[in-house]
């Protein structure tokens, strides 16, 4: 299958743009201060290592990477359902999704 | 067939029970009392205990179908866990019975919610690959987080969530990014086959991205087990919470946390490249537990309010409990078995938690985050039975003779002991754990010196008395008679070796005359404990 490509694109591009799609996640999770930003900095670091688990499978011409995709992707979506429920319980407090907002215990 | 689902038996009541409060919750009318659903979950959690109890005894362990028998691993180390989970569930669920209804959060979600992540704790420190320990881990993690805000009126339990959500979801993808490493050098997901891998190929173990996955794998799970510097949201997280959740929380979580932990350590990375290597785990574990009974014991010293005495006095119990894992015999991959040390320090730290969270349940009143001193001073004149297993429970942290506590502390050090080269690792514990005695006699002192009248109104309840209650005598009789417990936790530590052993053994589990085999070439292991007197 592969021979057939004129051109494949090789293993460590995946990784690299991984990577980079990680790191990204991971900056906004901790600098984005609006709590929908950081929910949808959480996505692109689980969707990252989604194309990791994907760019391996293909390699390795195995299904496991696939399947654990599924799961993954499935788990994401709960996350998110429990995420903006609440972020709505916070913006009921507080009147705005402001992640700094969140200093009632800290003294 | 029929005998996979024998052997599933814990987890099918767990989930058949979670169902029966959530269609409980449906069909009940609105507005109506579903305090009797917390005796159900209750109810379901002994029978699944019984069901641990009596595969405990069972010679034969493994699934028939190929599909279940690479994820999920029933032996005596994963029992003893699931023993510990569902005891805390019990506990932390009848201290929820009368609490609730005084905080106004009488919701039958509560019980369901509980039950579900006790499912997803009991599949966690039972998990045989990779995918089972992630799945595992956001059933249990998404329970906790909606538990944690289930007062939804509170600021304090809305924020306490929201900050639990958002470091657990990131913690979660840096997991999942090290399993995702693992699998792209080993081509596995299963625990023993990633560690036969390591093992018998030259390839993967010496990979640098084999080296990434497993320090990220370390650092989503010292996240989870709340070690330092990976602990900044315990504190908060702990006092918004509920008091029964905060109780859950504290024993239930961190108890499936460090089963997967420890099992993924010494199965998937128990090779020498691994323990000693250029990148050690055993140097990455031996920093994160000076670092947690540092900073946890001296964040302690100055709270004043309970449950936050408490959060940091978790830090510092991650700190010993983590000693537990460098204590491990090092050397041949088959001489990777686990003292018995972790299994009962857990359980100690889990009934002793549980009878403080009861209790702060009870002087919770109306205010749930603030237990401060005004609290709990004279409570011995208005409650000594509270008063007298709040004691116990602080005493038991603290480890004195003759509490559960100190069984575990003892168990560890003198495991940890048996290399020499860690002497010094032991006595800075034991530093520690003198520090530690400045808060925890704190309390008993202000608990029963004190002679204020607390204006606090105290919740009076049978649940509660009864959570507690049960928590302090179990604490006392495996303090004063570890016997049993001793050697339960020594064969449920031992049975890993039983994975940990792919040169020898092969199969996930062994009967236990080949286990034994596998044991044997053990020199030293865990040096036999002195049961105190």
């Amino acid at each position: 299958m592969q021979e057939t490509l004129a051109f494949t694109v090789p293993l460590s591009w995946y990784l690299i743009l991984a990577a980079i799609l990680f790191t990204i996640g991971a900056i906004g999770v901790f600098t984005r201060r609006n709590a929908l930003l950081v929910l949808m900095s959480v996505e692109i670091m689980l969707n990252a290592v989604n194309l990791t688990f994907l760019a391996f499978a293909r390699t390795r011409g195995d299904s496991i990477g696939h399947v654990v995709t599924f799961f993954v992707i499935a788990v994401a979506a709960a996350e998110a359902a429990v995420g903006l429920a609440l972020v709505m319980g916070v913006f009921r407090h507080t009147r705005t999704v402001n992640v700094d907002s969140l200093r009632a215990m800290r003294r | 067939m029929i005998s996979d689902l024998v052997l599933a038996s814990p987890l099918l009541i767990l989930a058949f029970v979670g169902l029966l409060a959530l269609m409980a919750g449906v069909l009940s009318p609105r507005d109506t009392s579903t305090r009797w659903l917390g005796y159900v979950v209750s109810f379901g959690c002994l029978i699944a205990l019984g069901a641990v109890w009596w595969l405990w005894g069972q010679p034969q362990l493994t699934f028939q179908t190929a599909a279940m028998s690479g994820s999920l691993t029933f032996d005596h180390f994963g029992l003893a866990l699931a023993g510990i989970i569902l005891l805390g569930t019990l506990l932390t669920s009848l201290a929820a019975v009368d609490y609730l209804p005084a905080q106004d959060v009488d919701h039958p979600e509560y019980y369901a919610l509980v039950a579900f992540c006790a499912l997803g704790m009991v599949a966690l420190v039972t998990a045989g690959d990779l995918l089972t320990v992630f799945v595992a881990l956001e059933v249990m993690s998404i329970g906790v987080y909606i538990l944690a805000g289930f007062k939804r009126d509170s600021p304090y339990a809305t924020e306490s969530a929201m900050k639990y959500f958002i470091m657990g979801s990131f913690a979660s993808a840096v997991l999942l990014l090290g399993i995702a490493f693992i699998y792209g050098v080993t081509g596995e997901i299963t625990l023993v086959g990633i560690s036969r891998a390591f093992h018998f190929q030259d390839g993967p173990a010496s990979d640098p991205l084999a080296a990434i996955g497993m320090v990220l794998i370390l650092a989503a799970f010292a996240f989870k087990v709340a070690a330092a510097p990976f602990h900044m949201w315990v504190p908060d997280v702990y006092e918004g919470a509920l008091s029964s959740v905060t109780g859950f929380m504290a024993v239930a979580v961190k108890t499936a946390a460090f089963g997967a932990l420890a099992r993924i350590l010494l199965t998937c990375f128990g090779d020498e490249a691994f323990r000693t290597g250029p990148i050690s785990w055993e140097v990455f574990i031996a920093g994160l537990a000076v670092a947690s009974m540092l900073a946890g014991n001296l964040m302690a010293l100055a709270q004043t309010n309970l449950k936050r005495m408490l959060a940091y006095s978790a830090v510092a119990h991650t700190g010993y409990l983590l000693l537990a894992l460098v204590a491990v015999p090092g050397g041949e991959l088959s001489l990777n078995a686990l003292g018995g040390g972790l299994v009962i320090y857990l359980l100690g730290y889990t009934l002793a938690n549980a009878a403080a969270f009861a209790v702060a349940a009870a002087l919770g009143g109306e205010d749930v985050e603030d237990i401060s001193e005004p609290a709990y001073a004279g409570l011995a004149r208005r409650s000594p039975t509270l008063a007298f297993f709040l004691a116990v429970a602080m005493l038991s942290l603290l480890g004195i003779p003759a509490t559960a506590g100190f069984v575990g502390k003892l168990t560890i050090f003198s495991e940890l002991l048996a290399d020499p080269s860690w002497l010094w690792l032991v006595v800075f514990a034991v530093v520690n754990s003198v520090i530690s005695a400045f808060y925890y006699l704190r309390v008993i002192l202000v608990a029963y010196m004190k002679d204020e009248s607390g204006q606090m109104r105290l919740l009076t309840s049978r649940t509660v008395r009864f959570s507690a209650g049960l928590a302090t005598v179990l604490t006392l009789a495996v303090g004063l008679l570890p016997g049993n417990a001793l050697e339960a936790s020594t064969d449920a530590g031992r049975s890993l070796a039983r994975t940990t052993t792919p040169g020898l053994s092969g199969a996930v589990a062994l009967p236990h005359a080949s286990a034994e085999a596998a044991v044997i070439g053990a020199p030293d292991g865990a040096p036999e404990v002195q049961s105190p007197r």
